[in-house]
């Protein structure tokens, strides 16, 4: 009873209020985008999906009510327990679940249906925290970033074998917690940079240039490549000698090209801008040896990786990525036009959104989202029926709502005194990041369709339990953090 | 330590950086999704969608009195495939593939067109060049094989898989065909417009029901609808219409064109009593000299009546008192002088044998003679025609009648007094004798109608009611136009005459005279005004109005017939008509009970012929009659020899699996047997079954087409 008192008390109740004002909101929003104008239902309607979400609610609050209830160190504790049942439930659904919409991510118990994926948000987050909150553990070199990686990818490799891609590119955002813990920016930058010269590579690879004897993409590729040579040799390392040279070496070359092109001899300029940013590469190695410069081979490196990146981009879309996904992928990049099909959703989506104006039809008042016009418009795109029905203002208020939530978080994390604690709010606040930016971004059309769900609007029980739960445990978390100080 | 503090301050802000700028990304696409892009987004809406598409309701049905079906909404389809949708293509065509074979067969064995190889070559040839919309069959089929097609291997997995696309038609069915379809009229080919005439027409309304509305999207290369508003089905009306008497009515019209190589003609028939039109037909000759339902002369045709007029102008001076039937006139020898313009009698012979002389009033009716009817009406009203006119007015015989049939014609009877047209000297012995008024066939009905119901005159009507879903929603009842036309006595009279035409050794319509019932009437023959340039002499209309049996009429008629070939008679062109109706319907109306039957079966016992089937019916008709049945009692049975009242009969038992021998079976039992087992049958013929396509013995196999050949 005295630990009740004592939560009561500790708990940060403005997270907790946060948390009730998107559940609410998004429970209203399932009621209006499964509203039939015709036979119009209860909210509580049981037989309706409004109706279930709010069973889901009372569950879920149920469910943070008990976490809240456990002991704190218990967490700790028992995180490689939960990571190691999460993996064996996640092997088990590869061989249990059924196919639903050609994915077997589901497990299904009589009424009940569950996804193991988002049990394992929670203990990948457990498993994170507690080691890096080890005793002595500092994350410095690729060597301490090993088992971090491998804590991450056996459940993504599980996931995606469940052919759930949405999902498991989640444990993509852990990255940002080992930012903060201090883990190299450039990292991140050269992840970046990665995406950066996929997308160009994709995007203008068939464009042709200079009469069809090269594409815009690889030249544009390579040319990304030397001019981050040259910026970093000159402005970081204040060579301007050893960059000059360099600059000077390229538009020799590409003058000479330009040449042998009105002399009516044509090259396969693709292969003239990768050979040229080799040769950058032989440069630096060059200088590496002859002058002694420190850390040359490593700019040398990272060509030799970014250009081989570039040169296997297309064999990366076209083999690896499966057809829908690369359509996808097209559909964003305003390669292709396909309104009825892959480009369905999100066009009927953005009219949705479109259509709502600054105040919105008002709510139950959508009719893009009550003809069901927007598929999944209840669960992965129901960010489209609050920006129908409420309009721009409603939309901004909800991105409000959820980004002071978001701030919220961090602000729990920087004040904690455990590391377990922080770094656990870190991966907490990193998850809710990730599906807040690649669920909104699709539905709006930033980012390629990804079907992950929006936390707390999204219909569906099992999301709303494992987000409930990922929180309610750094609630428990954070309300301890006054016990440990004594 | 500071320098630790700070670099997780610098990583704190960036990753608050990072979060903010996303957040903010967000926002702003929402802002250009909501303005920049908003006009283009609509219209990008409004292409891929229509709103407030009509969702067609089903037009209700016209039944017959009886509640039998005379037009009815049937949905037929066409189907198509298209052959572009995904699953289909799917692991290089391994669905398309797998099931070309099955669906070839299947739908070659349905239709029967083509080998299934050619089926298969076609429908591979389209999804090869990836036909969106290719035609499985060129002809609209019936929702019953739709239903089996849906069936169909590949087809069975719906419209995504399969591809397999519908499109409906409503087809407007007539089952009883050409009987009354004038009356019932059509609708248009395109059924948006719905009822094009008759019946269809006027009660359009009612028929066509409340449209729904849908809005349709484009979803994935193929629309789909959503209704909003669901359509509120059409509702039924049950018509006066009587198939028996329709049938009978069209029957004695044909034949009496056909006989005279008339130009058209119009048959009707009325319940005395409650006034429903239980029959009306009107054929006309197309230039190949076949006779079909076109026009409605009917009610339409603004007809010059002649001489069945006569008994409606004595009438008015009877009831006025003006005259006696028995006064008598001086006919002459058939010739008179009114004012410059010359009247004859029908016997009016140039050399003056002819005339009738000195007649009384009710021998002019039984032998139309126009110069008595005149003379007696000009002595009566001469110097007041307008009281005759008015008289006429009265008795509502220039009352626009309520009629169903849109386009009907409206009975004009011109008073002295009207500016219009010039009331002359002439104008009144020859308005006397049904010239100069332009009066329609069922008019002229609803008159005679008036004399067989005691006077009482009633509106001919064509709609009994009004169901909705099988509940009635409206019922038509008898409508009094005047409880009264005449006082008792001269009705009394009037229809002594009627009868006399018939019946009376001087009666123009002797030949009307049959030995089952007594039938009175009045004849009328009438040149054809050409409009403008008077009349034609060579070109007639017939007529004969009147109603049976005499004594307790139940039915009244009109025939008309319109240039007949021949020397015009009403008589025995459209008197001929009338009889055949009003002996076959009264035969009709009669019930013989099978006591009377037995009676009358002759010594020689020939027993009625009984075809191979179910045993009951046998049974019934037999024990009916005192037949014994010899021999073992069955579902089914074989009549066989019968002698001094037995008939043998033998059992067959059909083994199910096998197609049972059907020859000697009647229709009704033969298709009863095969469709209970799934077959599917086509008749020809009449009779018994003759042949049968698919011989007795072979296996039987469910929706198989047998068809039967009768004699």
């Amino acid at each position: 009873m005295q630990n009740v008192t004592k939560i009561k008390f500790a708990l940060d109740w403005l997270t907790v209020a946060y948390y009730l004002i998107l559940v609410t909101m998004g429970w209203f929003s399932i009621y209006g985008a499964s509203y039939d104008l015709e036979n119009s239902t209860s909210i509580f309607d049981f037989s309706q999906r409004a109706g279930k979400q709010f069973i889901w609610i009372l569950t879920a609050l149920g469910i943070g009510g008990m976490l809240l209830l456990v002991e704190h160190r218990m967490y700790n504790l028992f995180a490689y327990v939960v990571y190691g049942a999460s993996i064996l439930l996640l092997i088990a659904t590869i061989f249990l679940a059924p196919d639903i919409k050609g994915s077997r991510s589901w497990l299904v118990l009589g009424p009940v249906s569950f996804q193991p994926a988002e049990l394992a948000k929670v203990a990948t987050s457990l498993t994170l925290a507690k080691i890096m909150s080890a005793y002595n553990y500092k994350l410095r070199s690729i060597k301490d970033m090993m088992p971090l990686l491998l804590v991450i990818f056996i459940p993504f490799a599980l996931i995606v074998l469940q052919k759930e891609t949405g999902s498991a590119l989640v444990f993509a955002a852990f990255f940002l917690v080992f930012y903060r813990e201090g883990m190299s920016g450039l990292i991140l930058l050269l992840g970046m940079l990665a995406v950066v010269l996929f997308v160009v590579v994709i995007r203008f690879g068939e464009v042709a240039i200079f009469g069809g004897q090269g594409s815009l993409g690889m030249i544009l590729a390579m040319g990304i490549i030397l001019i981050l040579e040259l910026i970093y040799i000159s402005f970081f390392r204040k060579h301007v000698k050893e960059a000059l040279w360099l600059l000077g070496g390229i538009t020799i070359i590409c003058l000479l090209c330009w040449g042998l092109n009105l002399a009516g001899l044509s090259l396969n300029y693709n292969y003239v801008a990768i050979c040229l940013t080799l040769a950058s590469c032989l440069y630096c190695l060059a200088i590496q040896v002859l002058l002694r410069h420190k850390a040359y081979w490593l700019i040398a490196l990272f060509a030799a990786v970014f250009v081989m990146f570039s040169f296997s981009s297309g064999y990366l879309f076209n083999k690896v990525l499966q057809p829908h996904q690369q359509m996808r992928i097209k559909v964003l990049l305003n390669m292709e036009d396909d309104p009825a099909g892959v480009g369905y959703n999100v066009n009927q989506s953005k009219i949705a959104i479109g259509s709502g104006g600054l105040y919105g039809k008002g709510f139950l008042n959508g009719t893009q989202t009550k003809l069901k016009y927007v598929p999944e418009q209840d669960t992965d795109f129901i960010f489209c029926t609050v920006g129908e029905e409420h309009g721009f203002v409603g939309s901004f208020l909800v991105l409000l709502i959820y980004w002071l939530f978001l701030m919220r978080i961090l602000t729990l994390a920087e004040r904690q005194r455990e590391a377990f604690s922080r770094v656990y709010a870190y991966c907490v606040a990193s998850i809710f990041f990730f599906h807040l930016l690649v669920n909104i971004g699709m539905v709006v059309g930033l980012i390629p369709v990804i079907g992950i769900p929006l936390p707390f609007f999204s219909y569906g029980g099992s999301s709303l339990w494992g987000f409930t739960i990922l929180l309610f445990i750094l609630l428990r978390l954070d309300a301890a953090r006054m016990e440990t100080m004594r | 330590m500071a320098d630790k503090r700070k670099s997780i301050v610098f990583r704190f802000g960036i990753i608050y950086f990072v979060v903010l700028l996303a957040f903010l990304a967000v926002v702003y696409k929402i802002a250009v999704i909501q303005t920049v892009e908003r006009e283009e987004l609509l219209k990008l809406e409004a292409k891929s969608k229509k709103t407030n598409i009509e969702v067609k309701a089903k037009r209700g049905n016209i039944y017959a009195c009886d509640g039998r079906l005379m037009a009815s909404s049937i949905p037929s389809y066409y189907i198509y495939m298209d052959t572009r949708v995904p699953a289909l293509h799917e692991k290089g065509g391994k669905l398309f593939y797998e099931n070309i074979d099955s669906v070839a067969y299947c739908l070659s064995r349905m239709f029967r067109d083509r080998p299934a190889t050619e089926y298969k070559r076609a429908i591979t040839q389209a999804y090869r060049r990836g036909d969106g919309k290719f035609q499985l069959y060129p002809k609209r089929i019936s929702y019953a094989d739709l239903k089996e097609i849906r069936r169909f291997p590949l087809f069975r997995l719906g419209r995504n898989k399969s591809g397999l696309l519908t499109r409906e038609y409503v087809l407007r069915v007539k089952p009883f065909g050409s009987l009354a379809s004038r009356s019932i009229g059509d609708v248009y080919g395109d059924g948006e417009k719905g009822g094009k005439n008759g019946l269809e027409l006027y009660y359009d309304r009612i028929l066509r029901g409340r449209p729904g509305f849908a809005t349709r999207q484009k979803v994935a290369n193929t629309w789909l609808e959503t209704i909003e508003a669901d359509p509120t089905p059409g509702m039924d009306i049950v018509t006066t219409i009587d198939i028996d008497m329709q049938d009978i009515a069209e029957r004695a019209l044909l034949r009496s064109l056909q006989q005279f190589h008339a130009q058209s003609g119009c048959a009707v028939l009325m319940e005395v009593k409650s006034g429903e039109i239980k029959a009306i037909s009107n054929l006309q000759r197309d230039p190949e000299g076949r006779y079909f339902e076109s026009q409605n002369g009917a009610v339409a045709d603004q007809l010059e009546p002649g001489s069945t007029f006569k008994t409606l102008s004595l009438m008015a001076a009877l009831d006025d008192g003006k005259i006696k039937m028995s006064d008598s006139i001086d006919t002459g020898h058939g010739i008179f002088a009114f004012s410059d313009r010359m009247m004859r009698d029908h016997n009016y012979k140039a050399d003056g044998s002819g005339g009738f002389h000195r007649i009384s009033l009710a021998e002019a009716i039984h032998c139309s003679s126009n110069i008595a009817i005149s003379r007696a009406i000009v002595q009566a009203y001469g110097a007041e025609p307008e009281r005759f006119v008015e008289k006429l007015y009265d008795m509502k015989l220039n009352e626009a009648l309520k009629l169903e049939i849109p386009g009907a014609a409206h009975p004009q009877i011109r008073h002295p007094k009207d500016e219009q047209r010039r009331w002359s000297q002439t104008t009144l012995p020859w308005m006397s004798i049904g010239y100069e008024v332009q009066i329609p066939p069922i008019y002229t009905l609803t008159y005679y109608n008036a004399i067989a119901n005691d006077g009482k005159m009633i509106r001919p009507f064509f709609v009994k009611a009004i169901y909705d879903n099988g509940e009635e929603m409206k019922r038509f009842e008898t409508e009094t136009i005047k409880r009264s036309i005449c006082s008792k006595s001269t009705l009394v009279q009037i229809r002594e005459a009627l009868l006399g035409v018939v019946e009376g050794k001087r009666g123009t319509a002797r030949n009307v005279r049959s030995p089952q019932l007594r039938i009175a009437g009045k004849t009328g023959t009438a040149q054809l005004s050409t409009g403008t340039r008077g009349y034609d002499r060579r070109r007639h209309s017939v007529s004969f109005c009147g109603y049976f049996p005499a004594e307790e009429p139940q039915y009244s008629c009109i025939v008309v017939i319109k240039e007949p070939q021949g020397p015009p008679s009403g008589g025995s062109m459209a008197g001929s008509a009338f009889k055949y109706i009003a002996e076959h319907v009264h035969a009709m109306k009669t019930n013989i009970d099978a006591e009377t039957l037995k009676e009358d079966l002759p010594e020689a016992q020939h027993l009625p012929r009984f075809k191979k089937g179910l045993y009951d019916p046998v049974e019934r008709v037999t024990s009916e009659l005192d037949i014994k049945l010899a021999g073992e009692a069955a579902e089914w049975i074989a009549a066989g020899a019968s002698d001094d009242n037995k008939l043998s009969i033998k059992p067959i038992r059909h083994n199910l699996k096998q197609i049972p021998d059907l020859s000697g079976m009647g229709a009704k039992d033969a298709v009863h047997l095969l469709e209970s087992q799934g077959l599917r049958v086509r008749l020809h013929g009449r009779g018994r079954v003759n042949k049968q396509s698919i011989p007795p013995g072979n296996p039987l196999v469910k929706g198989n087409l047998i068809a039967l050949e009768l004699k």
